[in-house]
This record gives C-alpha cells, structure tokens and sequence, in this order.
C-alpha cells in the first residue's frame, strides 16, 4: 500500500507542477467572469443559467485536464517508457495502475473543487440581481455538492477510459481520440436508444436497438451523473438513488482498472 | 550456489508487421557470479537491450527466463536486489532530483530518514547535491545521468544492472562513473552492464560476453578473448570476431 | 552605424502605426457594414428534429436550450416587423429550446409573450407550452398561459376553464384564478362543475377574505343555476327562450329572482349566458 501511495503523491505532484493547470484556472476565472455577463442576458431564470454557464465551464476545464494532462501524462509513461523509472523497482504493474490513477484522481478532485469553488461563487454573483440562491427553486448546497461530486465521478470514468486506451493503443493522439468517442458515446447513447424506442422520428428495427441496449452495458452511461436539472430547478433526487449513482460510477472504475491491469501485465515495455 | 542474474535460453521475438517476427534473442544463456563486474558487449540492435529489459521484467520473454537471485526477473520482489540504470533515463522531469530520490527510496521500502542521509551522499559524491531542489528538466543530459545512477544506487542493492552507463557523458562524467563502478566493485557488489565502448570494458570489467544478432558469440575472460595472436587488443578481437560471424552467416 | 539605426526604428514605428490604423478603420467599416446589414438580417434555425439536437447537445443541453432562446430573443430584439418565415423560425428555436431544456421558464414566457400576439399558429403554441406545464408540475405560470389563450384567442371557455382550474391549484397560484376559472366554466355551460370547483377550494382555503370571496361567488352562481333550470323548463313549455328573466317569474315558473351577492341584477344575455 505503501508504493501505491508513493506513486500517488508523486503523481499528484507532476499535476500541480503542470503549467496546464494554470492555464486551465486563468481559462476558468474569464469564463466565471463572463457568467456575471451572460446571466444579464436572461430576465428570468438567471441561476438556471448561472448554473449550466458554470458546470459548462466546470466540465470542459475538466474534459481539458483528463485529456491533455491526464492522458498525455499516461502517454508519456507507457509509450515513452517513463514507466521504467517506476517499473525498475520493487512494484507491480496493478501497483502502478492503482498508485498514477489514485494520484491522477486526486489533482482532478482538487481541479474540481477549486473549479466548484468558482462556480458557486459565480453563482452567488450572477444571482445577486435576483434575490440570490435562494431565488432558486429549493436551492440546496448539498445539492450543489452532490452535482459536482456526480460531475467528479464521470471525469474520474473517462480518466479510466483513457488509461484503459493509453495501455491498449501505442500513441497518445489514439488514446485520446477513442477516449473522445467513449464520452461522446456515454453522453448520448441513452438519449439515441430513447429516441428509437418511441419512434417518433425514425423507425429502427428490433436488432438494432437491441444491439444498441447491449453496447450500453458496456459503455459508461455517462448522461445520468449529470444532475444539473435537478439542482437548476430544485427537484428531488433520492439519497438511496444517489448512492446507487456513486456505486455504478466507482465499479464501472474499478472493472476498468482490472482491465488495464491486466493488459498491461501482459505488454512489452520496450 | 546461488547467481546474482542468469539467463536461461533466453528467446525473444518483436513482431514485424502483422505476421512475421523478428527474433532478438536466440535461446542465449549466461550466468554471473557474484561480485563480478560482467560486461555484455555487442553492436548496435546485437539485442543488449532486450536482454536487459528482460532482466528487468520491461517485457517477457518467448522462451526461456532471467533470474535475480533465482526469483524469475518477472516477479516485482526480483528487483528488491537490482539498481537500474537505462541507457537514457527517463524520469518525471517537473519534480526535483530530491523528490524523485525520496520516491525510489520509498518504492525500494527505505526509512525515510535513511533516504534523505543516502540522497545527499549519493548526490554528493555524483556532483550533484547543489542542484537537488531544481527540476530535472533543467538538468544537462549528463546530469540526468548521474541522477539516473544514483536512483539506481539509493537502495544499495547488490546487483547493479546498468545499460550503457557512460552514454552521453562527457571524460570527466565518464571518469567520474567507472570510478564508482570499481568502487562498488571492491564492496562486492554484482555489475551487469552493457557497452559497446570498449575502453570502458578493459578498465572495469572480469567477464565479458559478446552477443550480435541475438546470440552469443563469446562468454569468457578478456585475456581468453585476445589471446589468439591476430587479437593483439579488445578491439581487434571484437571487430574480428563480428566480421566472422556475418561471414558465417552468408550462403 | 547609428543613422542606420535610428532608420531603422523610425521604419518599424511607422509600419506598426500604419498596421493599427488599418486595423481600425477595417473595424470600423465592417460593424457599420453589419449595423446596416441587420435589418436585412436572416434568422436560422437548425432543421434537425429536436431529439436530434438532445443527442448532438450531450451534457451541454441546458446551455444549448439557453443560447437558442437568446438567439431567437436577440432577433427580435427592437425589431418593429417580422415575417411569417420569421415567426416560423422562432417557433422552431423556441421549440429546440423547450426540447433541451423543457423546465426552462424563460422559454415558456416568451412564447406567451411574443409567439402567440404574433403568429396565428395559437393551437401550436399551445403545444410548446403544454410541454413547460407537464414538466413545471409545481408553476401554475404554464397552465395559466395556456388558459388564457384558449380563452382570449380560441375562444374555447371550457378548456380555458380546465386550464386555469389546473393553474388554480398549483402553490402560490393567485386565487382570483379559482374564481375566473369558474365563471368561464360558467359562461361555458358548466355551472354546476364551477360551483363544485369553488367549493372544493373554499374547503382548502384558509384565509378568511378568500373565503368570504368564494362564498359570494358560489352563492351568485347558485342562484345562476336556478335560472338555467328556470329557464330550461321555460323553453319546454313555451318552445322558445324567454326574452328576459322576469318573464320566469310572470310565467309562474320560478317565484322570484335570486339575489345577487353582487348587488346587481342578474342579466339574461343574447347567447344564453347569465351575466352577473
């Protein structure tokens, strides 16, 4: 456990030393700025749209850091062979999985947090005009929380995805590319089979939406960790659900995880 | 009694397109003793490399295996006795020689405070203890290596298995290392390294192997291998000895 | 040396100098060129089928639904004539808009603001609206708008009625809503529906002035329901409608007219309605 927790920190530490993040928080203080702009556009309504500017702007600086800094960091260790450094001592190659994604994991939660930390604070400035945050419908911090935690979870899955591509591929610009087509995949395949389904606007026969509902077990449906609706307009979402959510996201992870493991135990790193 | 390292009919093959492979190693076996600095000489793509990334457990063999202390180089617990140094280390060149040496002492299970001691000696005697808070990406590449060999060194392991360590340094760099490989030497410790600077293998090493195109073409002492008349030195028994088996190898 | 220099320098300065007063002066031309070219501007709209555009919008669903209302909005924006192909293309983006953001107030308020004063498709609109009050299940804002249009546009009293009964109901609805909800349901034929409405929510009602409010409604539209039924057995016996209520209480057919807790006459009206 130990090695694992070495790895992480020095993982972590790769993170902050990055000039990527602080190109990404500069990005993310214009756009929250821009947000105070953005709300003055709209007379009712205004956390709604605080509210999808900031989570907006929360997953692509997210998206930014799992692609560029996660999966480039990855890249340079399997397929520039950086991970000899670590390799050539006493840790195994499930040791090094778990330590650089636990290490990844935990740059992304500080990323996310000090971005969650900005959007709630444009949030309040963005509806001070309009009676603050509790103008919203049933506004409610540990709603507020919950969706950025959900939003955490599904930049923690595509960060799997990519380290799963970054071992199986042999470029860094593959990895990244399929990893692309998995979240473009997670975040619309829901809304296609629904589509079909009903009917309305295209008939699709029987096979092919079952071949639809099948792939949709083995892509991260990643539509349902975005809980944005529920805290714009104050809905409920159930405590029990949520814990349901938090458990398909950690073990659609941890099967990933196995996976690249395993790969990885079985490559040449030369 | 048991080898510090010891190929087995070692056999390995890249593949080459989407059918054929290449063979790298032939079924090649060696065995070093304890306490011997072993040099593994070759041209470029002999497969030095791949043997060594073997020992090292980087890839896995077709054929055959490498042992540490007879524990299969595969196995993660092999290299609690194995100091690597590659031919180009690579290392996370945003953190410090000092966090990157706290690390490998970690992963190597040392004390804390035993690394930090060991962190400056090592960087000390390496020249390199004023620069050990700077980020690596501003070292030179010879600095890189002598932080590669220290890495290689932090866990005093009794095998050192080091692939071209004189690569990129300059004479002083060079000197600097082959003085500490004797002196590792004289503590007993097991030196695997390959080279194709023959200079270097005269000066430090009892053993020597020549391998080209994946197999052994010599395993013995430097005296054997010059002791033929038209061998006078290294050099000559070595080109020699290449020339001959690409003779042999032609219809 | 030094002449050649200073050259040098003086060359740079006003190559840079010239560079930016090009830059703007072409700026300057071209939002002049677009300020005139508004007025002849056309509006777009995607032609992809909404559900499409869920599917194209990922998790930017609710930023997409809210830059499609702003664009429909910023169009009209001061904008004294539009087209029908305009009205068109705005039903279309207001559409997409509910389409990725359904919950979306703003949407649902600029189609009753703007879209059905200007468009004549009031049925369609009605649609877009009714989805805002199938997902805005505690706004009584959608319903109400609907109500409204069915009354004011389609002249359909009974559904308006429905409408706004619906909208009654809904927390922090007025409760002049309630009440306007029963005369229309009135003016529809439905008195018996209306009074029966009224006194459910007078049930639910806990304040004393609305209460008082309800009574006096449902006391008026008790004694309506008197003089439909006078005036129903009236048409069975004389074959025709009476030309005013006091002609039930000279026939002998009711006693007296009810009294009207508004202080005023009740009306007989040329479409049959009581008016009181």
């Amino acid at each position: 456990m130990n090695i694992i927790w070495q790895l992480s920190k020095i993982t972590f530490k790769q993170g902050i030393y990055s000039k990527v993040l602080y190109g990404i928080v500069l990005l993310s203080l214009i756009l929250f700025v821009s947000n105070l702009f953005i709300t003055q556009l709209f007379s009712l309504e205004i956390g709604k749209v605080a509210i999808d500017v900031g989570f907006a702007v929360l997953s692509l600086a997210g998206l930014s850091i799992v692609f560029f800094m996660g999966i480039g960091m990855l890249s340079r260790d399997v397929h520039q062979n950086n991970i000899r450094m670590v390799l050539c001592h006493p840790v195994a190659r499930w040791q090094y999985v778990a330590g650089k994604f636990i290490g990844l994991s935990l740059f992304i939660l500080v990323a996310v947090a000090v971005l969650g930390l900005f959007s709630a604070f444009s949030l309040c400035l963005g509806t001070a005009s309009a009676g603050g945050l509790q103008a919203l419908r049933n506004f409610s911090w540990v709603m507020l929380f919950a969706t950025v935690l959900s939003h955490l979870l599904a930049l923690l899955i595509i960060l799997a995805v990519g380290f799963l591509f970054t071992v199986i591929t042999s470029s860094g610009y593959l990895a990244m590319l399929l990893t692309f087509v998995v979240y473009i995949i997670g975040n619309t395949l829901d809304t296609v089979i629904k589509v079909l389904v009903q009917g309305e606007f295209v008939q699709a026969d029987v096979f092919f939406i079952n071949g639809l509902k099948f792939l949709s077990w083995v892509f991260p449906n990643l539509s349902v960790f975005d809980l944005k609706v529920y805290l714009s307009y104050g809905l409920s979402y159930d405590l029990i659900n949520l814990l349901w959510l938090g458990a398909y996201g950690t073990s659609y992870i941890l099967l990933l995880l196995f996976l690249t493991a395993a790969i990885l135990h079985k490559k040449d790193l030369c | 009694m048991t080898n510090p390292i010891s190929f087995k009919t070692l056999s390995k093959a890249f593949p080459c397109g989407l059918i054929k492979k290449y063979r790298v190693l032939n079924r090649i076996s060696l065995d070093i003793q304890e306490g011997e600095v072993f040099g593994f000489l070759g041209p470029n793509g002999a497969g030095k490399s791949t043997a060594i990334n073997i020992a090292m457990g980087f890839a896995i063999p077709d054929e055959g295996n490498v042992f540490i202390n007879d524990i299969p180089a595969f196995l993660p617990r092999a290299r609690e006795f194995v100091g690597y140094l590659p031919e180009h280390p690579t290392l996370y060149e945003q953190l410090s020689a000092a966090e990157l040496l706290e690390f490998v002492g970690a992963a190597s299970g040392i004390a804390k405070r035993a690394v930090k001691d060991r962190t400056d000696r090592l960087l000390d005697r390496l020249n390199l203890l004023s620069f050990k808070n700077r980020p690596v990406r501003t070292y030179s590449k010879g600095m890189k290596q002598r932080l590669g060999f220290a890495m290689a060194m932090i866990a005093d392991p009794p095998v050192l298995i080091l692939d071209e360590p004189m690569s990129g340094l300059d004479p002083m760099g060079r000197n600097l290392i082959a003085n500490i490989i004797l002196d590792l030497k004289s503590r007993g410790k097991t030196i695997f390294f390959s080279t194709h600077i023959l200079n270097d293998v005269e000066k430090l090493c009892d053993h020597i192997a020549v391998i080209h195109q994946g197999e052994i073409l010599f395993n013995g002492t430097i005296s054997q291998f010059t002791a033929t008349p038209d061998n006078e030195n290294l050099e000559a028994a070595f080109v020699s000895l290449i020339n001959t088996s690409r003779v042999k190898e032609q219809p | 040396m030094l002449n050649f220099h200073r050259t040098k320098i003086f060359f740079t300065i006003v190559i840079v100098f010239s560079v930016f007063s090009l830059y703007v002066y072409s700026l300057q031309r071209m939002n002049r060129h677009v300020d005139n070219s508004r007025s002849h501007e056309v509006l777009e709209a995607s032609a992809l089928p909404p559900a499409f555009l869920k599917v194209a919008a990922g998790e930017f669903k609710g930023l997409m639904a809210d830059y499609l209302l702003l664009k429909g909005v910023a169009f009209l924006g001061g904008r004294h004539e539009t087209t029908e192909r305009d009205i068109n293309t705005i039903h279309t983006l207001f559409q997409q808009s509910l389409a990725l953001d359904p919950y979306f107030l703003q949407t649902c308020y600029y189609i009753q603001a703007y879209l059905v004063w200007h468009g004549k498709n009031y049925e369609e609109d009605i649609e877009l609206l009714k989805i805002s009050k199938n997902h805005r299940t505690w706004d009584w804002l959608p319903a109400f708008f609907i109500g409204f249009d069915y009354h004011y546009f389609l002249r359909d009293n009974l559904k308006a009625a429905t409408y706004l009964m619906e909208a009654s109901k809904k927390p922090g609805a007025s409760p002049f809503l309630a009440n306007l909800a029963a005369r229309l349901s009135q003016r529809g034929g439905q008195t018996e529906a209306a009074i029966a409405f009224l006194k459910s929510m007078r049930l639910q009602t806990k304040d004393d002035k609305v209460k008082e409010q309800f009574d006096k409604r449902i006391r008026a539209l008790e004694g309506v329901k008197l003089l439909e039924k006078g005036i129903a057995q009236y048409k069975a016996k004389f074959n025709h409608h009476p030309q005013s209520l006091d002609d039930l209480v000279t026939s002998g057919i009711l006693s007296g007219l009810p009294e009207n807790p508004y202080k005023k006459p009740f009306v007989l009206e040329d479409d049959g309605g009581i008016e009181f």
